[in-house]
């Protein structure tokens, strides 16, 4: 078919070449322009008024991040989330097992001063993050600042932010000294080009 | 007042052994040994991954928190800091190759057939909307 169309449209043939040509190559850049892991860190810490101090972390989260948009996609499995003892981990692995609708958390947002960041510069760059952190099918807005590293072929980001436990846990009674007002979250991501 | 004493002394005592027992079985108790881990469910590697891609949820109620024995083929071996994890390869998306992933138990990797059929055996923690995750893994 091809071979027909070279011979009785040279014109259409040289189109459909460019065509070809902008596809392949509009869609490369497009591709390039997205960079993600699937081990990011997370850890959470917190102060229990009966446990003491917990750390708990997770090194199985998937995060995507747009360069063109800005634009951050998280997935976190809770069931990812190892403990010290062995206690706390059956204890909140059961929680999750019995409740599959929890069973993963996520953040969209946007890293917002993105036109501060010169991506082909190497270097340190403070930016703020903002977007919706969904835990437990609760959605809450929240906003942070994070260090983003752009380096020759990857970038890394650090970021340490508090999550208040009431905004994802309706059911606790605002007087109730068992639970933490907050729990603070630390992140890391090397993120590689797709 | 003797016999209050005694009584008050044992109480003590069963007291302080309710108390050992709970720390020592039950607060202190070691971590699961996913190496000598029943396995629960024994599962194709594909057939794992289109369950949780078709309905996630209804895989997520069936093997999160399931110790599974998974046969398949293991394409990739990542190294990342002090993880391993094995990969079976079951489609193309948005992360690239996705498919399910084995964080491998200390020292497991000298056990893998990389392009070759493998049995992992590992606790699943669910499915990150690439692939489906599981943890403690060793092979069979």
């Amino acid at each position: 078919m091809l071979l027909f169309i070279n011979l009785k449209h040279p014109e259409l043939m040289i189109r459909i070449f460019l065509l070809l040509f902008l596809i392949v190559f509009v869609s490369n850049d497009l591709c390039a322009q997205r960079y993600s892991t699937r081990n990011g860190i997370v850890r959470v810490m917190y102060d229990h008024p009966v446990a003491g101090s917990l750390e708990t972390v997770n090194r199985q989260v998937n995060v995507a991040f747009d360069v063109e948009s800005g634009e951050i996609r998280m997935q976190i499995l809770m069931l990812s989330f190892r403990f010290d003892r062995a206690f706390n981990q059956e204890i909140y692995n059961n929680y999750f097992v019995e409740n599959p609708w929890y069973a993963n958390a996520r953040f969209e947002g946007h890293i917002t001063n993105i036109d501060q960041i010169d991506f082909d510069k190497p270097g340190i760059y403070t930016v703020e993050v903002s977007g919706d952190l969904v835990v437990r099918e609760f959605a809450n807005p929240m906003s942070t600042t994070a260090e983003f590293v752009v380096n020759e072929n990857f970038f890394e980001g650090e970021a340490l932010f508090d999550v208040y436990v009431r905004d994802y846990m309706h059911m606790i009674n605002p007087t109730s000294a068992h639970w933490p007002d907050y729990v603070q979250v630390s992140m890391e991501v090397n993120l590689r080009r797709l | 007042m003797k016999i209050f004493w005694r009584i008050i002394l044992a109480l003590g005592i069963i007291i302080a052994l309710v108390v050992a027992y709970f720390l020592v079985f039950v607060y202190f108790k070691p971590h699961v040994d996913y190496l000598k881990a029943e396995v629960d469910i024994e599962i194709a590697g594909e057939q794992l991954y289109r369950e949780f891609v078709d309905d996630p949820l209804q895989a997520a109620k069936t093997y999160n928190g399931k110790v599974l024995l998974v046969e398949g083929v293991v394409e990739n071996i990542e190294y990342l800091d002090d993880m391993t994890i094995a990969v079976m390869i079951y489609d193309d998306g948005f992360f690239g190759k996705e498919g399910i992933r084995f964080t491998l138990l200390e020292g497991q990797e000298k056990y893998l057939l990389t392009g070759r059929l493998n049995r992992l055996k590992g606790y699943c923690t669910g499915f990150t909307g690439a692939d489906v995750i599981l943890e403690h893994a060793s092979v069979h």
